[in-house]
């Protein structure tokens, strides 16, 4: 009885423990699983070389922990790119470091499909770029804007690609989230009705549909804006652009502009030589001069017509503009700081492009040589476009933004056919400065250092011969010993 | 120790069973096994006797039943139990890789024998097993016969008071069968020691007690003598002789004492007379002055005594009711 | 305790007395060392741009030490427990007074520390090229650092998953063949991050991507999730063996 009872059990507990076996494997799973779950939400990541070449600099990576939406970046870049594994790793160190980014590359010679519906989801305009989009708004950065090339050697072979020098990728990318983070409106309105040039036009002389695509790219539109009496400036505007009336602008227009000014506006001016528009003064309450004349600088030109320049005031909208080279206006004519105001409600003028001392500000426009009169040109330098900023100190404005205002003495300098060098740049970097979305981060660009050996022919094959054939043969004859040994 | 009644047994197997599968490899085992005892495990192949052993050093776990080794549960405390225990596994597997000191140093120390007794205790069991001279030989290298005595010599190491030893001779030559079994002998002053085997002279001639085991089951459990006389059949005597054409030599022999029947061959020169005797009865005398009486040759008078062969046969093959005149004395 | 120390002792030089140890040891030197060759090469023709980081990369992340992963680390385990098994000699040793996890951890740790030695000779790599004296970037000694520990991260994984294999079988070839299955399956999955695909399945995949740990390790990042990916990993593998030997019991 006892033994029948002490039988049965030993049976259950055997059967409970081959139970145990197996619920104990399952468990097993799911608590590693458990762990690779917090594992992967829970971490501390530590960079242990000394160049840090991906590493994020506190102010990135406190952009990104204060992320509140969803970023999506898309690399879209061919298999052999330079610069692939750069943008790669440095942006999966953005998505490591948050769950809100999130990168994905996109191959064209691979993927065309997906290229196209990148296409048309965003005015993608050169090949090698990399999108932001969070919502329905994006940023796409351009290959330039983070890489450093070596200006090209002349005596280099034709075909050879230039050097990289720095890797801008951090400044670039940071840049573009920072720009996408906020709801400011970010539309700006390019005004038309008095001869302005068309953002609409694709003529080459006239037409800015390519500045157009590269504002849009950049994640902001472009809309005309025809003023007259009867309209105001929208409240959406982010930004309004003038770009070279050809007409006297009506004077109740002029203090619209004015008036918008006033209250924390932020516009563009371009004026072109020879023309009147009315606007003058009222940009001379603002701080700026603008001159009636030709700026000339026969050290920066190459045919007289056109207008080097570079390098640059320090100034946010001009000291990236560096590394992309020159940017050529044409004919422009003289803007310049009138002396700032020393309260903070005073406009603060700073100059962005200036000629050499051995330019000047050519007052006739007929004459012919051009050459410098001391009686009535003034001598150089010269500057033709300026940056404008008031505080928002003291003023009725309860949104407490500063007002901007960037003027260019030339506007043919963004038409179509001119758009070369570092003008699109130029204009998008003062389009973002003014819409206050591209503060620079002052993150210091890597320097892409080049490793070398000076080996000949012989050294290579001494060392092919010692470390694939020497070295191992070396653990192999020693294995060979200890076998020999152990014979008996 | 060898004082079988007093104290726990040192083995107690209660109604063990293990399947593989839906086979049966061991079926409700019951027996025990005293302190000092030395037991024969007796069964043809496949009777489950390895399964069995395997199961007492935990390198198998039964699908139910009970095992205590010197009091401890075999499936709770597998190690302590396996302190107790020297195995020594059927084809004795070694490391051929490694020198016979190096082996038998590895085992003593996995098996807890103190750093400082090391080397005593190696000396010690190389003593015992004969292997005073190929301390330095690689295993691997060894034959048959020293490699079995590396395996004795591993399993005595620790100094274990239960020896558990699967097939020791199988595959020795004579004179090592013969060395294997002295050794063994020798061991049962100090050890309990369980073997098994299916040779039957390995049980007579070491074992006091013997379990026999078929189909998983226990169908004997006694000692061997007892078990020698278990079945109580007929003693057989057969004679060759050389008679007359008419003489009978079946009626003389007939008549003699103890004799059941005697019936002889009818024709040929040498004529061959087989007798049935009472159980314990010898009439070889009888039939040698028979045969004088009547001037016959006699040129052989063979017995074939009854033997453990005998009751292996008769138990395993017999099915039950052999069986069921041998119970099963340990399990109360 | 002892009993580990025992059994590590007698497993290691299983290992070290072992033809095949030191073939695996030459077979992995000669790849390696093919693999440092080519840096040389590269870097002797200057096209390669490359930062401390990135030296180390191509060092310790190519392609070839996948390749030398996928053969040396199934040669170092499959014997471990199926020889044993095959041979009988499990059942000399499990019937020792130890633990089947003492006698899985011991192995696996002697697999482990071979594995270890046959990274020792690689360091003659780093040596050569700082004695060389190359134009540019010198190496990065914390890369250096943490691309060894990478190195040795996924080989204690990949040799969790061999002795595991070698825990299921009596086959030795069986074994490798299993361990080299996981180990391929494990580093081919690693390309995954670098395919298109949803969120949720990137973010897994750069998880479990031994390929992208292995590069960021060597050029300095250490990341505590790619370590416990491979903590976890080897803990849970070694846990299924041992139950895999208690299991063996019951078959």
């Amino acid at each position: 009885m006892e033994m029948r009872e002490m039988r049965r059990a030993g049976r259950r507990r055997r059967r409970a423990l081959r139970w145990n076996a197996v619920a104990s494997l399952v468990l097993a799973a799911i608590l590693a699983g458990l762990l690779h779950y917090l594992a992967a939400r829970h971490y501390v990541r530590r960079d242990w070389s000394g160049v840090g070449f991906y590493r994020l600099s506190p102010k990135t990576t406190a952009l990104l922990d204060s992320l509140q939406e969803d970023i999506e970046a898309t690399i879209l870049l061919k298999g052999g790119h330079p610069d692939l594994n750069d943008v790669q790793t440095l942006l999966r160190e953005y998505q490591l470091r948050t769950p809100r980014f999130f990168v994905a590359r996109v191959d064209p010679d691979r993927s065309p499909a997906r290229v196209e519906a990148l296409a048309k989801r965003f005015p993608i305009t050169e090949p090698n770029v990399v999108i932001f989009a969070a919502g329905d708004r994006f940023r796409i950065v351009p290959e330039r804007e983070w890489i450093e090339l070596e200006p090209p050697d002349p005596d280099a072979p034709k075909n050879q690609a230039p050097r990289r020098r720095a890797f801008l990728g951090e400044a670039a990318f940071t840049a573009a989230i920072q720009s996408l983070t906020g709801e400011e409106p970010r539309v700006v309105y390019f005004l038309e009705g008095h001869g302005e040039k068309s953002i609409e036009s694709a003529e080459p002389g006239f037409g800015l549909s390519q500045l157009a695509r590269l504002i849009r790219q950049d994640g902001v539109e472009a809309r005309r804006l025809p003023l007259d009496e009867t309209r105001r400036i929208p409240d959406d505007a982010a930004a309004l652009v003038i770009a070279g009336p050809r007409r006297r602008l009506p004077q109740p227009a002029v203090d619209m502009i004015h008036d918008y000014l006033d209250h924390s506006g932020r516009v563009i001016v371009m004026l072109d030589s020879r023309t009147q528009t009315g606007l003058e003064d009222m940009l001379s309450r603002w701080g700026v001069r603008v001159g009636d004349d030709v700026v000339v600088d026969p050290t920066r030109t190459l045919t007289g017509q056109e207008l080097l320049v570079g390098p640059y005031p320090d100034h946010p909208i001009t000291s990236p503009l560096a590394r992309y080279g020159y940017s050529v206006f044409y004919q422009p004519r003289s803007i310049e700081p009138m002396g700032n105001g020393e309260a903070a409600d005073r406009p603060r003028a700073t100059s962005l492009a200036l000629t050499t001392a051995k330019g000047w500000a050519e007052r006739d426009f007929d004459a012919r040589p051009i050459r410098f009169d001391a009686d009535q040109d003034r001598p150089g330098p010269i500057a033709f476009a300026v940056a404008v900023e008031r505080g928002a100190a003291g003023t009725v404005d309860v949104r407490l933004r500063a007002t901007r205002l960037v003027v260019f003495g030339d506007s043919q300098f963004v038409a179509n056919r001119s758009l070369t060098g570092a003008n699109g740049d130029f204009f998008l970097n003062a389009l973002r400065w003014v819409m206050e979305r591209h503060e620079p981060m002052g993150l210091a660009p890597k320097s892409i250092a080049e490793v070398r050996l000076h080996l000949t022919r012989r050294q290579m094959q001494a060392l092919a011969a010692f470390f694939i054939i020497g070295w191992p043969s070396l653990f192999a004859l020693i294995g060979v010993g200890v076998r020999m040994r152990r014979r008996h | 120790m060898g004082d079988v009644t007093t104290g726990q047994p040192m083995i107690r197997v209660s109604h063990l069973t293990r399947r593989y599968g839906r086979a049966v490899a061991v079926d409700d085992l019951s027996f025990e096994i005293g302190r000092g005892e030395i037991v024969g495990f007796l069964g043809p192949n496949g009777a489950g006797k390895t399964t069995t052993m395997r199961i007492l050093c935990g390198f198998l776990a039964a699908t139910s039943g009970d095992v205590e080794i010197a009091g401890h549960d075999v499936h709770r405390d597998p190690i302590g139990v396996r302190r107790h225990i020297g195995y020594l596994p059927e084809r004795c597997p070694l490391y051929s890789d490694m020198r016979v000191d190096e082996f038998l140093r590895f085992r003593a120390a996995l098996k807890g024998v103190p750093a400082r007794q090391m080397r005593e205790r190696v000396e010690a069991v190389k003593e015992q097993c004969g292997l005073t001279d190929v301390g330095r030989r690689i295993i691997g290298q060894l034959s048959k016969g020293y490699c079995q005595r590396v395996g004795l010599a591993d399993a005595l190491v620790h100094e274990p008071e239960l020896l558990i030893l699967d097939e020791p001779t199988i595959g020795l030559d004579p004179t090592q069968i013969r060395q294997t079994r002295d050794l063994i002998r020798s061991l049962a002053a100090r050890h309990t020691i369980l073997l098994s085997t299916h040779i039957l002279p390995e049980v007579e001639a070491v074992c006091r007690r013997v379990l026999i085991l078929d189909r998983g089951r226990l169908v004997a459990s006694d000692s061997t003598d007892r078990l020698r006389q278990l079945r109580r059949g007929i003693v057989r005597v057969t004679a060759e002789l050389k008679t007359a054409p008419h003489e009978d030599p079946g009626t003389a022999f007939a008549v003699l004492p103890g004799v059941r029947t005697a019936t002889a061959d009818k024709d040929g020169e040498w004529r061959r007379v087989r007798l049935e005797c009472e159980p314990g009865a010898d009439p070889r005398s009888d039939i040698f002055r028979v045969a004088v009486e009547h001037g016959w040759t006699l040129r052989e008078v063979r017995m074939e005594e009854n033997r453990l062969e005998d009751v292996f046969i008769a138990l395993t093959s017999g099915g039950g009711s052999s069986a069921g005149e041998t119970p099963e004395r340990s399990d109360s | 305790m002892r009993s580990f120390g025992v059994l590590l002792r007698r497993e290691l030089g299983a290992i070290f007395l072992s033809p095949m140890a030191w073939t695996a040891l030459t077979f992995f030197l000669a790849v390696m060392g093919t693999s440092f060759w080519m840096l040389l090469d590269l870097l002797s023709r200057g096209a390669e741009r490359t930062e401390g980081g990135e030296v180390i990369g191509q060092l310790l992340g190519s392609i070839f030490f996948w390749l030398a992963l996928l053969i040396v680390a199934p040669v170092i385990t499959m014997r471990t427990i199926a020889e044993e098994r095959r041979s009988g000699t499990f059942e000399m040793l499990m019937t020792a007074p130890v633990r089947d996890g003492t006698v899985v951890l011991a192995k696996y740790t002697a697999a482990l520390l071979f594995y270890a030695v046959l990274w020792l000779p690689t360091l003659i790599y780093p040596l050569t090229l700082r004695l060389l004296r190359p134009f540019g970037a010198p190496l990065d000694g914390g890369a250096l650092a943490a691309g060894y520990l990478g190195v040795m991260l996924i080989g204690a994984a990949a040799i969790a998953a061999g002795v595991f294999t070698s825990s299921i079988t009596r086959s030795q070839v069986t074994a490798a063949l299993g361990a080299f299955a996981i180990i391929c399956v494990f580093f081919l999955a690693g390309f995954l991050p670098y395919i298109p695909h949803g969120e949720t399945v990137a973010r897994t995949a750069h998880y479990a991507s031994g390929v992208s740990h292995l590069l960021d390790f060597a050029r300095g990042v250490v990341d505590t999730r790619p370590i416990a990916f491979y903590l976890i990993n080897t803990a849970w593998l070694l846990w299924a063996t041992v139950r895999m030997t208690e299991a063996r019991r019951w078959k």
